[in-house]
């Protein structure tokens, strides 16, 4: 069917058109001026003079290094969980209690959980600035998306497939881990990189809890502190005056990416 | 005819949700190698009856149950009662195929495997029986590792059964099997009804007046949760002692 | 119970206890900071002087400045974002929304230092040249950017609510002679009204919680903005540009606490409302 649209509906057309136009826009404006400054050098070099010149290999490292130790963390607790929301929480008020601290977990700011992954991880239990404080704190920020996520994919897998497998004698743990599960793999996925993407992405956390700007050797421990994208890109931005234009161009390509 | 011994006997089970009182005070005895239908209108409770046998009701929040429902004279609901190894000897066929998105023969095999099977050997033996006594291994024995769903509505239906005879049931329970088949793979299924209740005991619910008289051999009739009337298929359908029987099968009644 | 089961249903309460534990632990890094103050001039007063003596702890400032770049936020971004919303939902062939919604999806992957590069390369000097600014480091181009950020959710939650009303209004509607455009405004909007309610609280909890691109383009000025067109620091990018400078237990480290649990209150409380909106529509229907 061919659809017409009236000038008015044009016009929400219209607006649809502006809110797609103006993010994508950002991205492709930021790869363009980005491709200037890339080279092979500049991804696998050390950075040199506060990395005014050289690359900027340790960043790329110590970003990795970040979404390693909070995919270990996060994986296990936020698919847990969502599984336990999602098949075997009952409905009473302590449950009900666990769904609403997920919502405001899931609303509280990256700097609050910055403020508290200082506070504890750092300080208190002395982990000091590292990447084990780090990527701690941005477990607990990504968990209410892998929880989420695991539990709407629980909640769309078809009740006759558990019904089909509890009838064939499974108990509950099995018709979980044998049927639902493996039905909701992909939604778990697609929740998980959500969040490890929003992880890579995060500056606010790391600049508290332990991102330092220039360390022109890679991370050996959890213990080390680290050098990351977004906070590169950060101060790059902000606080050096002398840094060429190209070079901080280049960073939001790969914090895009 | 020789009459023959009860597998299943229900004493008295009335079936709660909250406060709604939906099975009153059921008292009935199925007989073992036989087909027993139960009829009834939308909502009179049968399929929560069915249900009760395999204890499918477990999970549903605020359910309670009430009097005795034996199996080879056990009481299912007695403590103790291993609802997991009782659903292996109860199995059940639900109202609308539900193969697992997995291939025909892992959906097959799935039972099997879940009581800890392994052997390759084993498995492929009772996947081809399971199938055979399903009538449906000369159709899909040479593409055992497609997809469940790529079958047809009738054979993800005789799929489904064979997935439940592979674990070896004793008791088999059919909520409306063929509700959402056509009439020839509804014909199959009931051909298929007759077979199995050679090794079997089949309780089947059902819509389908026809369908109940066509296979079953004793009939229960349900209406707002009670049982009006229970028989040999052939007196309900002919003679019924029950007014509320007799409209309803002649279709005076919703 | 398989000791799987004992696990998940411990990941579950971790979620809980997490939750708790976050809200006690900031809270109780800020107590000592409320214990010294006897009136309200934290939140009532002007001066944020940490290193003067003695120190001086107040937020209006910051607070204004928060409110000011969200409220731009909002009143940009909400009609940007529910108009398409009412676009992807309504008007386009399903097969096209579907596309466009992945695109949406896309751009939440965008970070936020990313933003704020952009708004501190391209928006901000944009500003300064349009308004014949000083500086274009200011709440406008803070709220500007950030009516981009908030429209991911925006527009996925409005159009899920749009899309949850069931389509026997609509068809009501038309069958009574209506059209497309009325069935849309008299019809599934109103009816969708709670869920778009809810979206633009959730962007609103998200625009006040929202750092790095106000820490990198708002314009970082300590006092109480007279107007949107002025540098100013919210209260997130005052946490985000101080904390790690503050000695521990030092009073500039409680009284930054005290403004993070602050912070940490006023998105509860959105957060609160916003689900409150929803779980209401559900107990009325």
């Amino acid at each position: 069917m061919r659809q017409s649209y009236t000038l008015p509906e044009m016009f929400l057309l219209g607006t649809l058109g502006l809110a797609l136009l103006l993010p994508l826009a950002a991205v492709l404006y930021i790869f363009i001026r980005a491709a200037a400054g890339i080279s092979l050098e500049f991804i696998f070099a050390m950075p040199v003079q506060r990395g005014i010149t050289g690359g900027i290999l340790p960043a790329i490292v110590g970003t990795l290094w970040l979404l390693f130790g909070t995919t270990l963390v996060v994986l296990p607790v936020g698919v847990g969980a969502g599984i336990y929301l999602a098949e075997f929480a009952p409905r009473n008020r302590l449950t009900h209690l666990l769904e609403m601290a997920l919502i405001n977990l899931a609303g509280v700011p990256s700097v609050v959980f910055g403020l508290f992954g200082y506070a504890f991880f750092v300080l208190t239990l002395g982990f000091g600035s590292s990447l084990l404080s780090a990527s701690l704190t941005l477990a607990i920020m990504t968990l209410p998306l892998v929880v989420t996520a695991t539990r709407e994919a629980l909640h769309g897998v078809p009740v006759s497939f558990r019904e089909a497998s509890l009838a064939l004698g499974a108990t509950r743990w099995q018709a979980v881990s044998t049927v639902a599960l493996p039905c909701a793999r992909s939604g778990v996925l697609t929740g998980t990189l959500l969040a490890l993407s929003r992880a890579a992405g995060d500056t606010a956390c790391i600049l508290i809890t332990g991102a330092a700007f220039f360390l022109p050797r890679l991370p050996t421990s959890f213990m080390s502190r680290f050098m990351a994208l977004p906070y590169h890109l950060y101060i790059s931005a902000t606080q050096l005056p002398g840094m060429p234009v190209e070079r901080i161009w280049a960073l939001p390509g790969y914090c895009c990416s | 005819m020789v009459e023959n011994k009860h597998k299943v006997s229900l004493k008295d089970i009335s079936i709660f949700y909250g406060k709604l009182h939906v099975v009153k005070h059921v008292s009935v005895e199925l007989p073992e190698n036989e087909i027993t239908a139960i009829i009834g209108p939308s909502g009179s409770g049968k399929s929560t009856l069915l249900r009760s046998l395999n204890r499918m009701n477990d999970h549903i929040n605020g359910m309670r149950i009430t009097g005795e429902a034996m199996i080879d004279n056990q009481n299912i609901y007695a403590d103790g009662v291993d609802v997991v190894m009782l659903r292996r000897k109860v199995g059940m066929v639900f109202q609308r195929p539900n193969p697992f998105p997995k291939s025909i023969y892992e959906n097959v095999a799935y039972g099997p495997k879940l009581q800890g099977l392994r052997s390759k050997a084993e498995l492929d033996i009772i996947v081809e029986n399971s199938l055979r006594q399903a009538a449906l291994w000369d159709e899909v024995k040479d593409r055992l590792h497609v997809s469940g769903f790529d079958l047809s509505g009738g054979q993800q239906q005789r799929l489904c059964i064979a997935r439940s005879l592979a674990v070896g049931p004793e008791v088999l329970l059919m909520d409306e099997p063929a509700s959402a088949l056509d009439p020839a793979a509804t014909a199959k299924i009931e051909e298929l009804m007759l077979l199995l209740k050679r090794t079997l005991t089949v309780v089947v619910v059902t819509h389908n007046m026809q369908q109940a008289a066509r296979v079953s051999d004793h009939t229960a009739f349900l209406l707002g949760g009670e049982l009006v009337e229970y028989d040999v298929t052939r007196k309900i359908f002919t003679t019924p002692q029950d007014k509320r029987t007799d409209d309803y099968i002649s279709g005076k009644m919703g | 119970m398989p000791y799987q089961q004992k696990l998940v249903t411990v990941a579950g309460y971790t979620v809980l206890l997490l939750t708790a534990a976050i809200f006690l632990f900031v809270a109780a890094q800020a107590w000592p900071f409320f214990r010294e103050q006897v009136d309200l001039s934290f939140f009532t007063g002007d001066r944020w002087l940490p290193v003067s003596s003695p120190p001086t702890f107040q937020i209006k400032g910051f607070l204004v400045s928060s409110l000011m770049i969200t409220t731009m936020a909002i009143v940009v971004g909400c009609p940007l974002g529910i108009l398409s919303a009412v676009s992807l939902a309504e008007l386009l062939p399903r097969q096209v929304s579907v596309r466009l919604r992945s695109v949406f999806e896309m751009t939440v992957g965008i970070p936020s230092v990313v933003f704020g590069f952009l708004g501190l390369t391209v928006v901000a000097p944009f500003v300064a040249r349009v308004f014949n600014l000083n500086t274009g480091l200011t709440g406008f181009s803070a709220g500007l950017v950030l009516s981009v950020m908030v429209l991911p959710t925006l527009v996925s939650l409005a159009d899920e609510a749009l899309r949850a009303v069931p389509r026997e209004y609509a068809e009501a509607s038309y069958a009574l002679g209506a059209t497309r455009w009325q069935t849309i405004w008299r019809v599934i909007v109103p009816a969708a009204r709670s869920g778009i309610i809810a979206a633009v609280l959730l962007a609103m909890g998200r625009a006040i919680g929202e750092t790095m691109t106000v820490l990198m383009v708002a314009g970082g000025r300590l006092t109480t903005p007279g107007s949107i067109f002025e540098p100013m620091r919210p209260i997130t990018a005052l946490i985000a540009a101080e904390v790690t400078n503050a000695a521990r237990h030092s009073e500039q480290y409680h009284a930054l606490f005290a403004a993070g649990l602050v912070l940490f209150a006023i998105t509860f409380a959105v957060n609160a409302i916003a689900a409150a909106v929803i779980v209401g529509k559900k107990g009325a229907a």
